[in-house]
C-alpha cells in the first residue's frame, strides 16, 4: 500500500500581473513504506517544490494528496500542521536546527510542540539521540558541532517522533564526501527498517544509494529505471 | 501546546544571550528609573491640581498679609481689622483663619525628642537663636478652612467629620507617624507663639494642648507657593521637607489655646461673604487697601496655571523619554525577533503552526520584557524611596514598569502585524537563504 499518493498535483505561482509560472504540472506520484527514494533535477525545476508539498510545508493548486490513505485538506493549518509533527521528519541540506541552543532542546521540538510533557520529550530525544549516534553529544550546544554531527542531530530530531516518512532536501549538500555517504547510509538504513525515505539530490552517487530515483525537469516527473 | 511546553520553548530564545539580556536588563533599568522620577515630578504637582480643583470657591475670598515686609504689629492690626470689619458687616457670612504654629509633642510633661519634632524650645533662654523655630510647626485650620479644603489622607478621617473627645482638638499627623501613633489615640503638644513681636521686642508663650488623632496625610507630600495677587497654601503642600509640618490641628473659639496667637506666622484668612449681591466686590474693595483680598477661584486659578506651569517641563521630558526608550527598547526587540523570526522556519518543520510560532513569540516577548521591568522598577523604586525627598508612590512604580512594558509589547506587536501571515514554506526558503 502507498504511504504516500500525489494524483495530478499542479502548483503555480503568480508572481505580478503576469500569467502563473507552473513549479508542477500535473505530477502523479506514489511512495511505500520501506522505500527510499531519490528526486533528481536541475536548480528550480521543482523538486523542492515537490518536497515542499509532500511535507505539507506548501499547498498545492490543484490535484490530490493522499497520506497514509487519507485525503490531506490543506485549508486547515492545524490539521496539516499536525502531519508535520508526527508523520513527517525533515532533514535539510542547511540542518535546519536552532544553532545557539542544545542538542537535547533541538530533539525534542517537535516532541514538545506535539504536546508531550517536557519529561517524557527528554528521555525520548536521548532516545533518538542514541539512535542517531549522537548520545555523547546530548547536551552540547549545536554551534559548537561538526557538520556531519549537526546533520545527525537533524536526523535525530526527524525520527524523534517516529513518522512514516521522512524527508531529506539535499542533506549531503553542507558535508565532504565521506560523512555525506554516511549520513544516506544513515538515511538507506532508515527505509530499510519500514519508513519512507525521500531524499531530493543533485549527487548522483546519492542517488545510486536509494531504491528508486526518479527526474524532475520543467515541473513534470519521471521515474529512472 | 501545553502552556508549559510553549513557555519551555519560549526561553530557547530568552536563554540565548546572557550578555545580551544583561545589556537590556541595563537599559530597562535606567529607563524606568527615569521614567520613575519624571511620572512622580508629575504626579507631584497633579495632585494639587486636582485638590484645587475640587474646591468650591464660589462666595469666598483670600485675604493675605505680606508678612515679609512688614511688621508684625502691622500684620496683627491687619488681621484684626478684617476681623472687626467681619463682625459689622452683613456682606461676610463666616471667616476663617489658618497660620502656624512651633510645636512639641510632650511625653511625661517633657519634649520627646525621640519623634524628632521639635526644633528649638530649648532657645527660649536665649531668643536670639528663635530662628530656629522655623524648621517645624503644625499649622491650624478653622472649621471654614477645614471645610473648604479637605486634607489628601493616607487614611483616617477629615478634621471636619472627627469627632474628638472632650477636652481634645482633633489633628491630622504627617504621614512620618503613621507607624507611631494610631487614629484615636490622644497625646500633649506643647504649642509656642511670639505674643508681642517686633524687631526689637518679642515675647515667647505656651500652651500644653491635648490632640487626638483623627487621620494622617498622604504618604506623598507638596510643596508649591503661590504668589501674585495673594496667595494660598493647601495643607498638603505644607507639609513638606521644606516646611516641615508636623500636624493640622482643628480649632475653633472654644480651643484650649489662644487662636490669636497663631495668627502672627504665616497668616491666611479664608472669607465666606452672603448672599447678598455685589457683596463680594464689596469685601475685596473694602478689605484690598489693608492687604491682598482676591476672590477665591482667582488665585486658584492662578496657583492651577501656574502648577500646570511647572509641569510643562516634566511632560515634556516624559515625551522625550517615551521616545528614546520607544528607540532603545524597539531596538533590542527588533534583535531579538530578526532571530526569531529565523527560528520560525524551525518551529514549522517540527510541526508548529502559525499561531504557535506567534505565542512563543509573544511569551518570550513578555518573558523578556516583565523580568528586568519588574526587578528595575523595584530596585529603581527602592533606591529612589530612600533619597530624603520621599515623594514616591507604588504608582510611579507600577507606571514605569507599564509604560516600559507597553512600549515594549507595542513594538512587538508592531512586529507580528508586518510578518503578516508566513508560509511554512516561504519561512524555511528564507531561513535556508
Amino acid at each position: 500500500m502507498n504511504i504516500l499518493e500525489l494524483k495530478s498535483v499542479t502548483k503555480t505561482y503568480n508572481i505580478g500581473s503576469e500569467k502563473p509560472v507552473y513549479a508542477l504540472k500535473g505530477i502523479d506520484f506514489a511512495a511505500k513504506s520501506g522505500e527510499s527514494i531519490a528526486i533528481q533535477g536541475v536548480s528550480g525545476s521543482g523538486k523542492s517544490t515537490l518536497l515542499n508539498i509532500i511535507g505539507c510545508l506548501d499547498s498545492l493548486t490543484s490535484g490530490e494528496y493522499y497520506l497514509d490513505g487519507e485525503k490531506v485538506q490543506f485549508s486547515n493549518n492545524k490539521h496539516i500542521a499536525k502531519i508535520r509533527n508526527k508523520k513527517i521528519g525533515f532533514v535539510l541540506q542547511n540542518f535546519g536546527l536552532l544553532n545557539d541552543r542544545y542538542v537535547s532542546d533541538n530533539i525534542a521540538l517537535p516532541l514538545l510542540l506535539g504536546n508531550i510533557s517536557i519529561g517524557k520529550a527528554d528521555k525520548l530525544a536521548l532516545s533518538a539521540a542514541k539512535s542517531a549516534g549522537i548520545d555523547q553529544l546530548y547536551d552540547k550546544k549545536v554551534k559548537k558541532l561538526s557538520g556531519g554531527e549537526m546533520q545527525r542531530v537533524a536526523i535525530a530530531r526527524a525520527i524523534v517522533t517516529d513518522p512514516e516518512i521522512i524527508l531529506a532536501d539535499e542533506p549531503t549538500g553542507s558535508l565532504d564526501k565521506a560523512t555525506g555517504r554516511q549520513i544516506v547510509e544513515m538515511l538507506v538504513q532508515m527505509a530499510q527498517s519500514g519508513k519512507t525515505v525521500i531524499i531530493v539530490t543533485h549527487d548522483d552517487s546519492v542517488a545510486e544509494m536509494c531504491s528508486r530515483r526518479f527526474y524532475i525537469e520543467d515541473g513534470q516527473i519521471r521515474e529512472v529505471i | 501546546m501545553k502552556f508549559s511546553n510553549l513557555l519551555f520553548i519560549s526561553m530557547f530564545r530568552f536563554k540565548k544571550n546572557a550578555f545580551g539580556y544583561l545589556l537590556a536588563c541595563i537599559e530597562i533599568f535606567i529607563i524606568v528609573i527615569l521614567l520613575i522620577y519624571v511620572l512622580s515630578t508629575i504626579r507631584y504637582y497633579n495632585i494639587p491640581i486636582n485638590t484645587l480643583e475640587k474646591v468650591e470657591s464660589s462666595r469666598l475670598i483670600n485675604y493675605t498679609y505680606n508678612s515679609m515686609d512688614k511688621s508684625q504689629d502691622e500684620l496683627i492690626a491687619a488681621i484684626t481689622n478684617v476681623e472687626e470689619y467681619a463682625k459689622t458687616s452683613t456682606d461676610i457670612s463666616r471667616i476663617g483663619r489658618s497660620g502656624t504654629l512651633h510645636i512639641s509633642i510632650l511625653k511625661d510633661g517633657v519634649e520627646d525628642k525621640n519623634l524628632e519634632t521639635f526644633y528649638g524650645i530649648a532657645n527660649t533662654d536665649n531668643p536670639d537663636q528663635i530662628e530656629m523655630y522655623s524648621t517645624g510647626g503644625a499649622l491650624a485650620y478653622d472649621p471654614l478652612i477645614a471645610e473648604k479644603f479637605p486634607l489628601t489622607l493616607e487614611k483616617g478621617e477629615q478634621l471636619k467629620d472627627y469627632k474628638a473627645d472632650e477636652g481634645c482638638v482633633p489633628a491630622i499627623l504627617h504621614s512620618k507617624f503613621i507607624n507611631t501613633f494610631d487614629i484615636g489615640d490622644i497625646f500633649t503638644i506643647r504649642l509656642q507663639w511670639t505674643e508681642i513681636y517686633s524687631s526689637e521686642e518679642y515675647k515667647i508663650s505656651y500652651a500644653d494642648v491635648n490632640v487626638q488623632v483623627a487621620g494622617f496625610l498622604n504618604k506623598s507630600n507638596y510643596h508649591t507657593e503661590i504668589g501674585a495677587g495673594g496667595s494660598f497654601f493647601t495643607a498638603d503642600m505644607l507639609v513638606t521637607n521644606e516646611f516641615p509640618c508636623e500636624m493640622i490641628i482643628l480649632h475653633d473659639d472654644n480651643a484650649p489655646f489662644p487662636v490669636d496667637g497663631y495668627t502672627y506666622m504665616s497668616p491666611t484668612v479664608l472669607i465666606e461673604v452672603s448672599e447678598q449681591e455685589g457683596a463680594l466686590e464689596n469685601v475685596i474693595n473694602e478689605l484690598s487697601p489693608t492687604g491682598f483680598a482676591t476672590p477665591l477661584g482667582n488665585v486658584i486659578d492662578d496657583s492651577i496655571y501656574m502648577l500646570k506651569q511647572q509641569t510643562a517641563e516634566p511632560i515634556i521630558n516624559l515625551i522625550i523619554l517615551i521616545i528614546v526608550a520607544a528607540a532603545a527598547i524597539g531596538g533590542i526587540n527588533g534583535m531579538n525577533q530578526i532571530s526569531q523570526k529565523k527560528d520560525f522556519a524551525v518551529y514549522f518543520i517540527c510541526g508548529a503552526t502559525w499561531g504557535e510560532c506567534i505565542k512563543t513569540d509573544i511569551l518570550r516577548n513578555v518573558l523578556i520584557i516583565s523580568v528586568p521591568a519588574v526587578l528595575s522598577g523595584l530596585l529603581s523604586f527602592f533606591l529612589l524611596r530612600s533619597l530624603p525627598s520621599n515623594v514616591l508612590s507604588i504608582w510611579d512604580f507600577v507606571s514605569a514598569v507599564g509604560v516600559v512594558t507597553a512600549i515594549y509589547l507595542i513594538s512587538s506587536l508592531w512586529y507580528i502585524i508586518s510578518l503578516k501571515r508566513m508560509k511554512p514554506a516561504d519561512s524555511v526558503k528564507e531561513w535556508e537563504n
